[in-house]
Protein backbone atom coordinates (compact mmCIF):
# COMPACT_ATOMS: atom_id res chain seq x y z
CA UNK A 1 0.00 0.00 0.00
CA UNK A 2 2.90 2.37 0.62
CA UNK A 3 4.52 1.55 -2.74
CA UNK A 4 3.06 4.71 -4.23
CA UNK A 5 4.85 6.96 -1.77
CA UNK A 6 8.03 4.93 -2.28
CA UNK A 7 7.69 5.42 -6.05
CA UNK A 8 7.42 9.17 -5.44
CA UNK A 9 10.56 9.16 -3.28
CA UNK A 10 12.42 7.26 -5.99
CA UNK A 11 11.37 9.77 -8.62
CA UNK A 12 12.46 12.73 -6.52
CA UNK A 13 15.88 11.19 -5.79
CA UNK A 14 16.33 10.35 -9.47
CA UNK A 15 15.43 13.90 -10.50
CA UNK A 16 17.95 15.28 -8.02
CA UNK A 17 20.67 12.97 -9.36
CA UNK A 18 20.43 13.93 -13.02
CA UNK A 19 23.47 15.63 -14.55
CA UNK A 20 21.18 17.82 -16.68
CA UNK A 21 17.56 18.54 -15.83
CA UNK A 22 16.49 17.18 -19.22
CA UNK A 23 18.62 14.01 -19.19
CA UNK A 24 16.62 11.08 -20.48
CA UNK A 25 16.55 8.26 -17.97
CA UNK A 26 16.27 4.82 -19.52
CA UNK A 27 16.64 2.70 -16.40
CA UNK A 28 16.67 3.00 -12.62
CA UNK A 29 18.35 0.16 -10.79
CA UNK A 30 17.11 -0.62 -7.30
CA UNK A 31 18.13 -3.02 -4.57
CA UNK A 32 15.10 -4.36 -2.74
CA UNK A 33 15.52 -6.75 0.14
CA UNK A 34 13.11 -9.58 0.80
CA UNK A 35 12.41 -8.08 4.23
CA UNK A 36 11.90 -4.53 3.01
CA UNK A 37 8.13 -4.87 2.96
CA UNK A 38 7.95 -3.67 -0.63
CA UNK A 39 6.00 -5.55 -3.25
CA UNK A 40 8.01 -5.21 -6.45
CA UNK A 41 5.07 -5.54 -8.87
CA UNK A 42 3.11 -2.98 -6.95
CA UNK A 43 6.08 -0.61 -6.91
CA UNK A 44 6.52 -0.95 -10.68
CA UNK A 45 2.82 -0.34 -11.20
CA UNK A 46 2.92 2.76 -8.99
CA UNK A 47 5.99 4.07 -10.75
CA UNK A 48 4.36 3.62 -14.15
CA UNK A 49 1.27 5.38 -12.90
CA UNK A 50 3.09 8.48 -11.66
CA UNK A 51 5.43 8.74 -14.67
CA UNK A 52 2.84 8.13 -17.37
CA UNK A 53 2.91 10.95 -19.95
CA UNK A 54 5.93 12.56 -18.33
CA UNK A 55 9.59 12.66 -19.36
CA UNK A 56 10.09 9.53 -17.23
CA UNK A 57 7.51 7.53 -19.14
CA UNK A 58 10.18 5.30 -20.67
CA UNK A 59 12.32 4.96 -17.56
CA UNK A 60 12.31 1.34 -16.48
CA UNK A 61 12.61 0.20 -12.88
CA UNK A 62 15.07 -2.67 -12.72
CA UNK A 63 14.99 -4.47 -9.42
CA UNK A 64 17.77 -6.53 -7.92
CA UNK A 65 16.06 -8.61 -5.26
CA UNK A 66 18.22 -9.25 -2.20
CA UNK A 67 17.60 -12.46 -0.25
CA UNK A 68 17.77 -12.65 3.52
CA UNK A 69 21.37 -13.28 4.57
CA UNK A 70 22.18 -14.04 8.18
CA UNK A 71 25.32 -14.67 10.17
CA UNK A 72 25.27 -17.01 13.13
CA UNK A 73 26.81 -15.51 16.26
CA UNK A 74 27.55 -18.98 17.62
CA UNK A 75 29.13 -20.84 14.71
CA UNK A 76 29.93 -17.80 12.49
CA UNK A 77 28.37 -19.45 9.45
CA UNK A 78 26.84 -17.06 6.89
CA UNK A 79 23.67 -18.40 5.26
CA UNK A 80 20.95 -17.32 2.92
CA UNK A 81 17.55 -18.30 4.23
CA UNK A 82 14.38 -18.57 2.18
CA UNK A 83 11.90 -18.27 5.04
CA UNK A 84 12.21 -15.40 7.48
CA UNK A 85 12.78 -17.73 10.41
CA UNK A 86 16.00 -16.51 11.90
CA UNK A 87 17.54 -19.87 12.57
CA UNK A 88 21.07 -20.87 11.63
CA UNK A 89 20.72 -23.84 9.22
CA UNK A 90 24.14 -25.06 10.32
CA UNK A 91 23.81 -25.27 14.10
CA UNK A 92 20.11 -24.43 14.73
CA UNK A 93 20.94 -21.38 16.82
CA UNK A 94 18.54 -18.43 16.93
CA UNK A 95 21.42 -16.17 17.88
CA UNK A 96 21.88 -14.72 14.40
CA UNK A 97 22.37 -11.28 12.95
CA UNK A 98 20.79 -10.00 9.80
CA UNK A 99 23.39 -9.05 7.20
CA UNK A 100 21.19 -8.38 4.19
CA UNK A 101 17.54 -8.33 3.26
CA UNK A 102 16.25 -4.94 4.42
CA UNK A 103 17.62 -2.95 1.46
CA UNK A 104 15.55 -0.31 -0.26
CA UNK A 105 18.09 1.63 -2.28
CA UNK A 106 18.65 3.27 -5.60
CA UNK A 107 21.91 1.86 -6.91
CA UNK A 108 22.31 3.67 -10.22
CA UNK A 109 20.49 5.25 -13.10
CA UNK A 110 21.12 4.85 -16.77
CA UNK A 111 20.74 7.84 -19.04
CA UNK A 112 20.79 8.31 -22.78
CA UNK A 113 23.81 10.17 -24.07
CA UNK A 114 23.10 13.52 -25.60
CA UNK A 115 24.06 12.72 -29.17
CA UNK A 116 22.46 15.58 -30.97
CA UNK A 117 22.41 18.96 -29.38
CA UNK A 118 19.08 20.65 -29.40
CA UNK B 1 24.31 5.23 -22.66
CA UNK B 2 25.93 6.27 -19.43
CA UNK B 3 25.43 5.10 -15.92
CA UNK B 4 25.27 7.37 -12.90
CA UNK B 5 25.96 5.88 -9.52
CA UNK B 6 23.38 6.99 -6.99
CA UNK B 7 23.72 4.65 -3.97
CA UNK B 8 21.02 6.31 -1.92
CA UNK B 9 18.40 4.91 0.38
CA UNK B 10 14.93 5.49 -0.98
CA UNK B 11 13.61 6.56 2.41
CA UNK B 12 16.63 8.67 3.36
CA UNK B 13 14.53 11.81 3.74
CA UNK B 14 12.31 10.11 6.30
CA UNK B 15 15.35 8.61 8.05
CA UNK B 16 16.99 12.04 8.36
CA UNK B 17 13.91 13.61 9.92
CA UNK B 18 13.54 10.59 12.22
CA UNK B 19 17.11 11.07 13.37
CA UNK B 20 16.38 14.73 14.16
CA UNK B 21 13.28 13.66 16.09
CA UNK B 22 15.37 11.15 18.02
CA UNK B 23 17.92 13.80 18.99
CA UNK B 24 15.16 16.13 20.11
CA UNK B 25 13.46 13.41 22.19
CA UNK B 26 16.78 12.51 23.73
CA UNK B 27 17.52 16.10 24.68
CA UNK B 28 14.18 16.16 26.50
CA UNK B 29 14.90 12.83 28.22
CA UNK B 30 11.84 11.23 26.68
CA UNK B 31 11.26 7.49 26.36
CA UNK B 32 9.43 7.12 23.04
CA UNK B 33 7.47 4.06 21.98
CA UNK B 34 5.95 3.40 18.56
CA UNK B 35 2.87 1.16 18.95
CA UNK B 36 2.26 -0.97 15.87
CA UNK B 37 -0.30 -3.69 15.19
CA UNK B 38 -3.09 -4.71 12.87
CA UNK B 39 -6.41 -2.85 13.26
CA UNK B 40 -8.43 -3.91 16.28
CA UNK B 41 -5.71 -5.58 18.32
CA UNK B 42 -6.19 -3.08 21.14
CA UNK B 43 -3.55 -0.37 20.71
CA UNK B 44 -5.78 2.41 22.01
CA UNK B 45 -7.13 0.22 24.83
CA UNK B 46 -3.58 -0.57 25.85
CA UNK B 47 -2.74 3.15 25.87
CA UNK B 48 -5.78 3.83 28.04
CA UNK B 49 -4.82 1.07 30.47
CA UNK B 50 -1.18 2.14 30.52
CA UNK B 51 -2.16 5.71 31.44
CA UNK B 52 -4.72 4.54 33.98
CA UNK B 53 -2.30 2.20 35.75
CA UNK B 54 0.63 4.60 35.71
CA UNK B 55 -1.12 7.60 37.18
CA UNK B 56 1.06 9.23 39.78
CA UNK B 57 4.04 7.18 38.56
CA UNK B 58 4.70 8.05 34.93
CA UNK B 59 3.76 11.16 32.96
CA UNK B 60 2.63 10.10 29.51
CA UNK B 61 1.78 11.97 26.30
CA UNK B 62 0.23 10.42 23.21
CA UNK B 63 0.38 11.01 19.47
CA UNK B 64 -2.51 9.22 17.77
CA UNK B 65 -2.29 8.19 14.13
CA UNK B 66 -5.40 7.22 12.23
CA UNK B 67 -6.56 7.15 8.66
CA UNK B 68 -9.70 9.06 9.59
CA UNK B 69 -11.42 10.60 12.65
CA UNK B 70 -10.12 11.86 15.96
CA UNK B 71 -12.04 9.21 17.92
CA UNK B 72 -8.88 7.75 19.46
CA UNK B 73 -7.59 11.12 20.61
CA UNK B 74 -10.97 11.76 22.21
CA UNK B 75 -10.69 8.47 24.11
CA UNK B 76 -7.21 9.35 25.38
CA UNK B 77 -8.20 12.93 26.12
CA UNK B 78 -10.45 11.74 28.97
CA UNK B 79 -7.32 11.00 30.99
CA UNK B 80 -6.12 14.60 30.90
CA UNK B 81 -2.81 13.83 29.26
CA UNK B 82 -1.26 15.74 26.35
CA UNK B 83 -2.60 14.20 23.14
CA UNK B 84 -2.39 15.10 19.44
CA UNK B 85 -4.26 13.41 16.62
CA UNK B 86 -2.66 12.87 13.23
CA UNK B 87 -5.15 12.04 10.46
CA UNK B 88 -3.31 10.51 7.51
CA UNK B 89 -6.27 10.81 5.11
CA UNK B 90 -5.73 7.40 3.59
CA UNK B 91 -2.01 7.08 4.33
CA UNK B 92 -1.29 3.58 5.65
CA UNK B 93 1.51 4.53 8.06
CA UNK B 94 2.97 7.46 9.98
CA UNK B 95 6.07 9.20 8.68
CA UNK B 96 8.73 11.05 10.65
CA UNK B 97 7.67 14.51 9.44
CA UNK B 98 4.10 13.96 10.67
CA UNK B 99 5.42 13.03 14.10
CA UNK B 100 7.77 16.03 14.10
CA UNK B 101 4.87 18.39 13.37
CA UNK B 102 2.52 16.74 15.87
CA UNK B 103 5.15 16.84 18.60
CA UNK B 104 5.41 20.63 18.27
CA UNK B 105 1.90 20.88 19.69
CA UNK B 106 2.85 19.17 22.97
CA UNK B 107 6.52 20.06 23.19
CA UNK B 108 6.09 22.34 26.17
CA UNK B 109 3.91 20.00 28.20
CA UNK B 110 5.34 18.06 31.10
CA UNK B 111 5.83 14.34 30.30
CA UNK B 112 8.53 11.70 30.23
CA UNK B 113 7.03 8.97 28.05
CA UNK B 114 5.68 9.55 24.56
CA UNK B 115 3.50 6.87 22.99
CA UNK B 116 2.99 7.13 19.24
CA UNK B 117 0.06 5.03 18.08
CA UNK B 118 0.74 4.13 14.47
CA UNK B 119 -1.91 3.38 11.87
CA UNK B 120 -3.25 -0.17 12.26
CA UNK B 121 -1.15 -2.05 9.72
CA UNK B 122 1.55 -4.68 10.14
CA UNK B 123 3.35 -3.98 6.86
CA UNK B 124 4.20 -0.39 5.96
CA UNK B 125 4.97 1.10 9.41
CA UNK B 126 7.97 -1.23 9.72
CA UNK B 127 9.77 0.75 6.99
CA UNK B 128 9.34 4.19 8.49
CA UNK B 129 11.52 5.19 11.40
CA UNK B 130 9.80 7.89 13.44
CA UNK B 131 12.66 8.57 15.84
CA UNK B 132 11.29 6.28 18.55
CA UNK B 133 13.38 4.37 21.08
CA UNK B 134 11.49 1.14 20.59
CA UNK B 135 8.70 -0.38 18.57
CA UNK B 136 6.07 -2.22 20.57
CA UNK B 137 4.04 -4.69 18.52
CA UNK B 138 0.63 -5.59 19.85
CA UNK B 139 -0.93 -8.87 18.81
CA UNK B 140 -4.25 -10.14 20.08
CA UNK B 141 -5.16 -13.76 20.64
CA UNK B 142 -8.06 -13.48 18.16
CA UNK B 143 -5.63 -12.87 15.31
CA UNK B 144 -4.11 -16.35 15.37
CA UNK B 145 -0.76 -17.69 16.48
CA UNK B 146 0.86 -17.59 13.03
CA UNK B 147 0.83 -13.77 12.65
CA UNK B 148 4.54 -13.30 13.49
CA UNK B 149 5.51 -15.64 10.63
CA UNK B 150 3.30 -13.73 8.20
CA UNK B 151 4.68 -10.29 9.08
CA UNK B 152 8.31 -11.01 9.97
CA UNK B 153 9.71 -7.53 9.28
CA UNK B 154 7.52 -5.97 11.92
CA UNK B 155 8.30 -8.57 14.57
CA UNK B 156 12.00 -8.50 13.74
CA UNK B 157 12.16 -4.72 14.27
CA UNK B 158 10.16 -4.59 17.49
CA UNK B 159 11.65 -4.80 20.99
CA UNK B 160 8.47 -5.67 22.85
CA UNK B 161 5.54 -7.93 22.01
CA UNK B 162 2.30 -7.40 23.89
CA UNK B 163 -0.11 -10.30 23.55
CA UNK B 164 -3.48 -8.73 24.24
CA UNK B 165 -6.94 -10.26 24.88
CA UNK B 166 -5.31 -13.04 26.86
CA UNK B 167 -8.66 -13.55 28.63
CA UNK B 168 -10.12 -14.86 25.36
CA UNK B 169 -7.72 -17.79 25.11
CA UNK B 170 -10.37 -20.37 26.19
CA UNK B 171 -12.70 -19.22 23.41
CA UNK B 172 -10.42 -18.75 20.42
CA UNK B 173 -8.35 -20.99 18.26
CA UNK B 174 -4.99 -19.65 19.40
CA UNK B 175 -2.15 -21.65 20.87
CA UNK B 176 -0.35 -19.19 23.12
CA UNK B 177 2.86 -21.21 23.33
CA UNK B 178 2.93 -21.54 19.54
CA UNK B 179 2.38 -17.77 19.16
CA UNK B 180 5.31 -17.01 21.46
CA UNK B 181 7.49 -19.62 19.76
CA UNK B 182 6.74 -18.13 16.34
CA UNK B 183 7.48 -14.61 17.55
CA UNK B 184 10.77 -15.65 19.14
CA UNK B 185 11.82 -17.51 16.00
CA UNK B 186 11.64 -14.19 14.16
CA UNK B 187 13.18 -12.21 17.00
CA UNK B 188 14.66 -14.04 20.01
CA UNK B 189 15.25 -10.73 21.82
CA UNK B 190 11.54 -9.84 22.05
CA UNK B 191 10.35 -9.03 25.54
CA UNK B 192 6.85 -10.53 25.79
CA UNK B 193 3.96 -9.40 27.99
CA UNK B 194 0.65 -11.22 28.19
CA UNK B 195 -2.13 -8.79 29.00
CA UNK B 196 -5.85 -8.26 28.96
CA UNK B 197 -7.16 -4.73 28.67
CA UNK B 198 -10.51 -6.14 29.76
CA UNK B 199 -9.50 -7.84 33.02
CA UNK B 200 -6.27 -5.80 33.62
CA UNK B 201 -4.21 -8.98 33.73
CA UNK B 202 -0.53 -8.19 33.14
CA UNK B 203 -1.01 -4.42 32.86
CA UNK B 204 0.86 -3.57 36.07
CA UNK B 205 3.81 -5.70 35.04
CA UNK B 206 3.96 -3.81 31.72
CA UNK B 207 3.68 -0.42 33.44
CA UNK B 208 6.46 -1.38 35.85
CA UNK B 209 8.65 -2.31 32.92
CA UNK B 210 8.14 1.16 31.38
CA UNK B 211 8.81 2.73 34.75
CA UNK B 212 12.15 0.87 34.98
CA UNK B 213 13.10 2.10 31.49
CA UNK B 214 12.71 5.76 32.41
CA UNK B 215 14.55 5.40 35.69
CA UNK B 216 17.45 3.70 33.92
Amino acid sequence: MHELSIAQEILSIVKASLPEPDSKVTAIRLKIGQLSGVLVDSLKFSFEAITSQTEFENSKLEVIEIPIKIKCNDCSKVSIISEPIFLCPECNSFNVQLLEGRELEIVEIEIEDNKEEK
Amino acid sequence: MSVITVERKVLEKNDQIAQKNREKFKSKNLFVMNFVSSPGSGKTSLIEKTIEHSQGKIKIAVIEGDVQTSLDAERVNKFNVPVVQIVTNGGCHLEANLVRDAYQNIENENFEVLIIENVGNLVCPSNYDLGEDIKVVILSTTEGDDKPLKYPAMFRNASVLIINKIDLIPYVNCNLEEMKKNALSINPELKIFEVSCKTNQGIDEWVNWISDRIKG
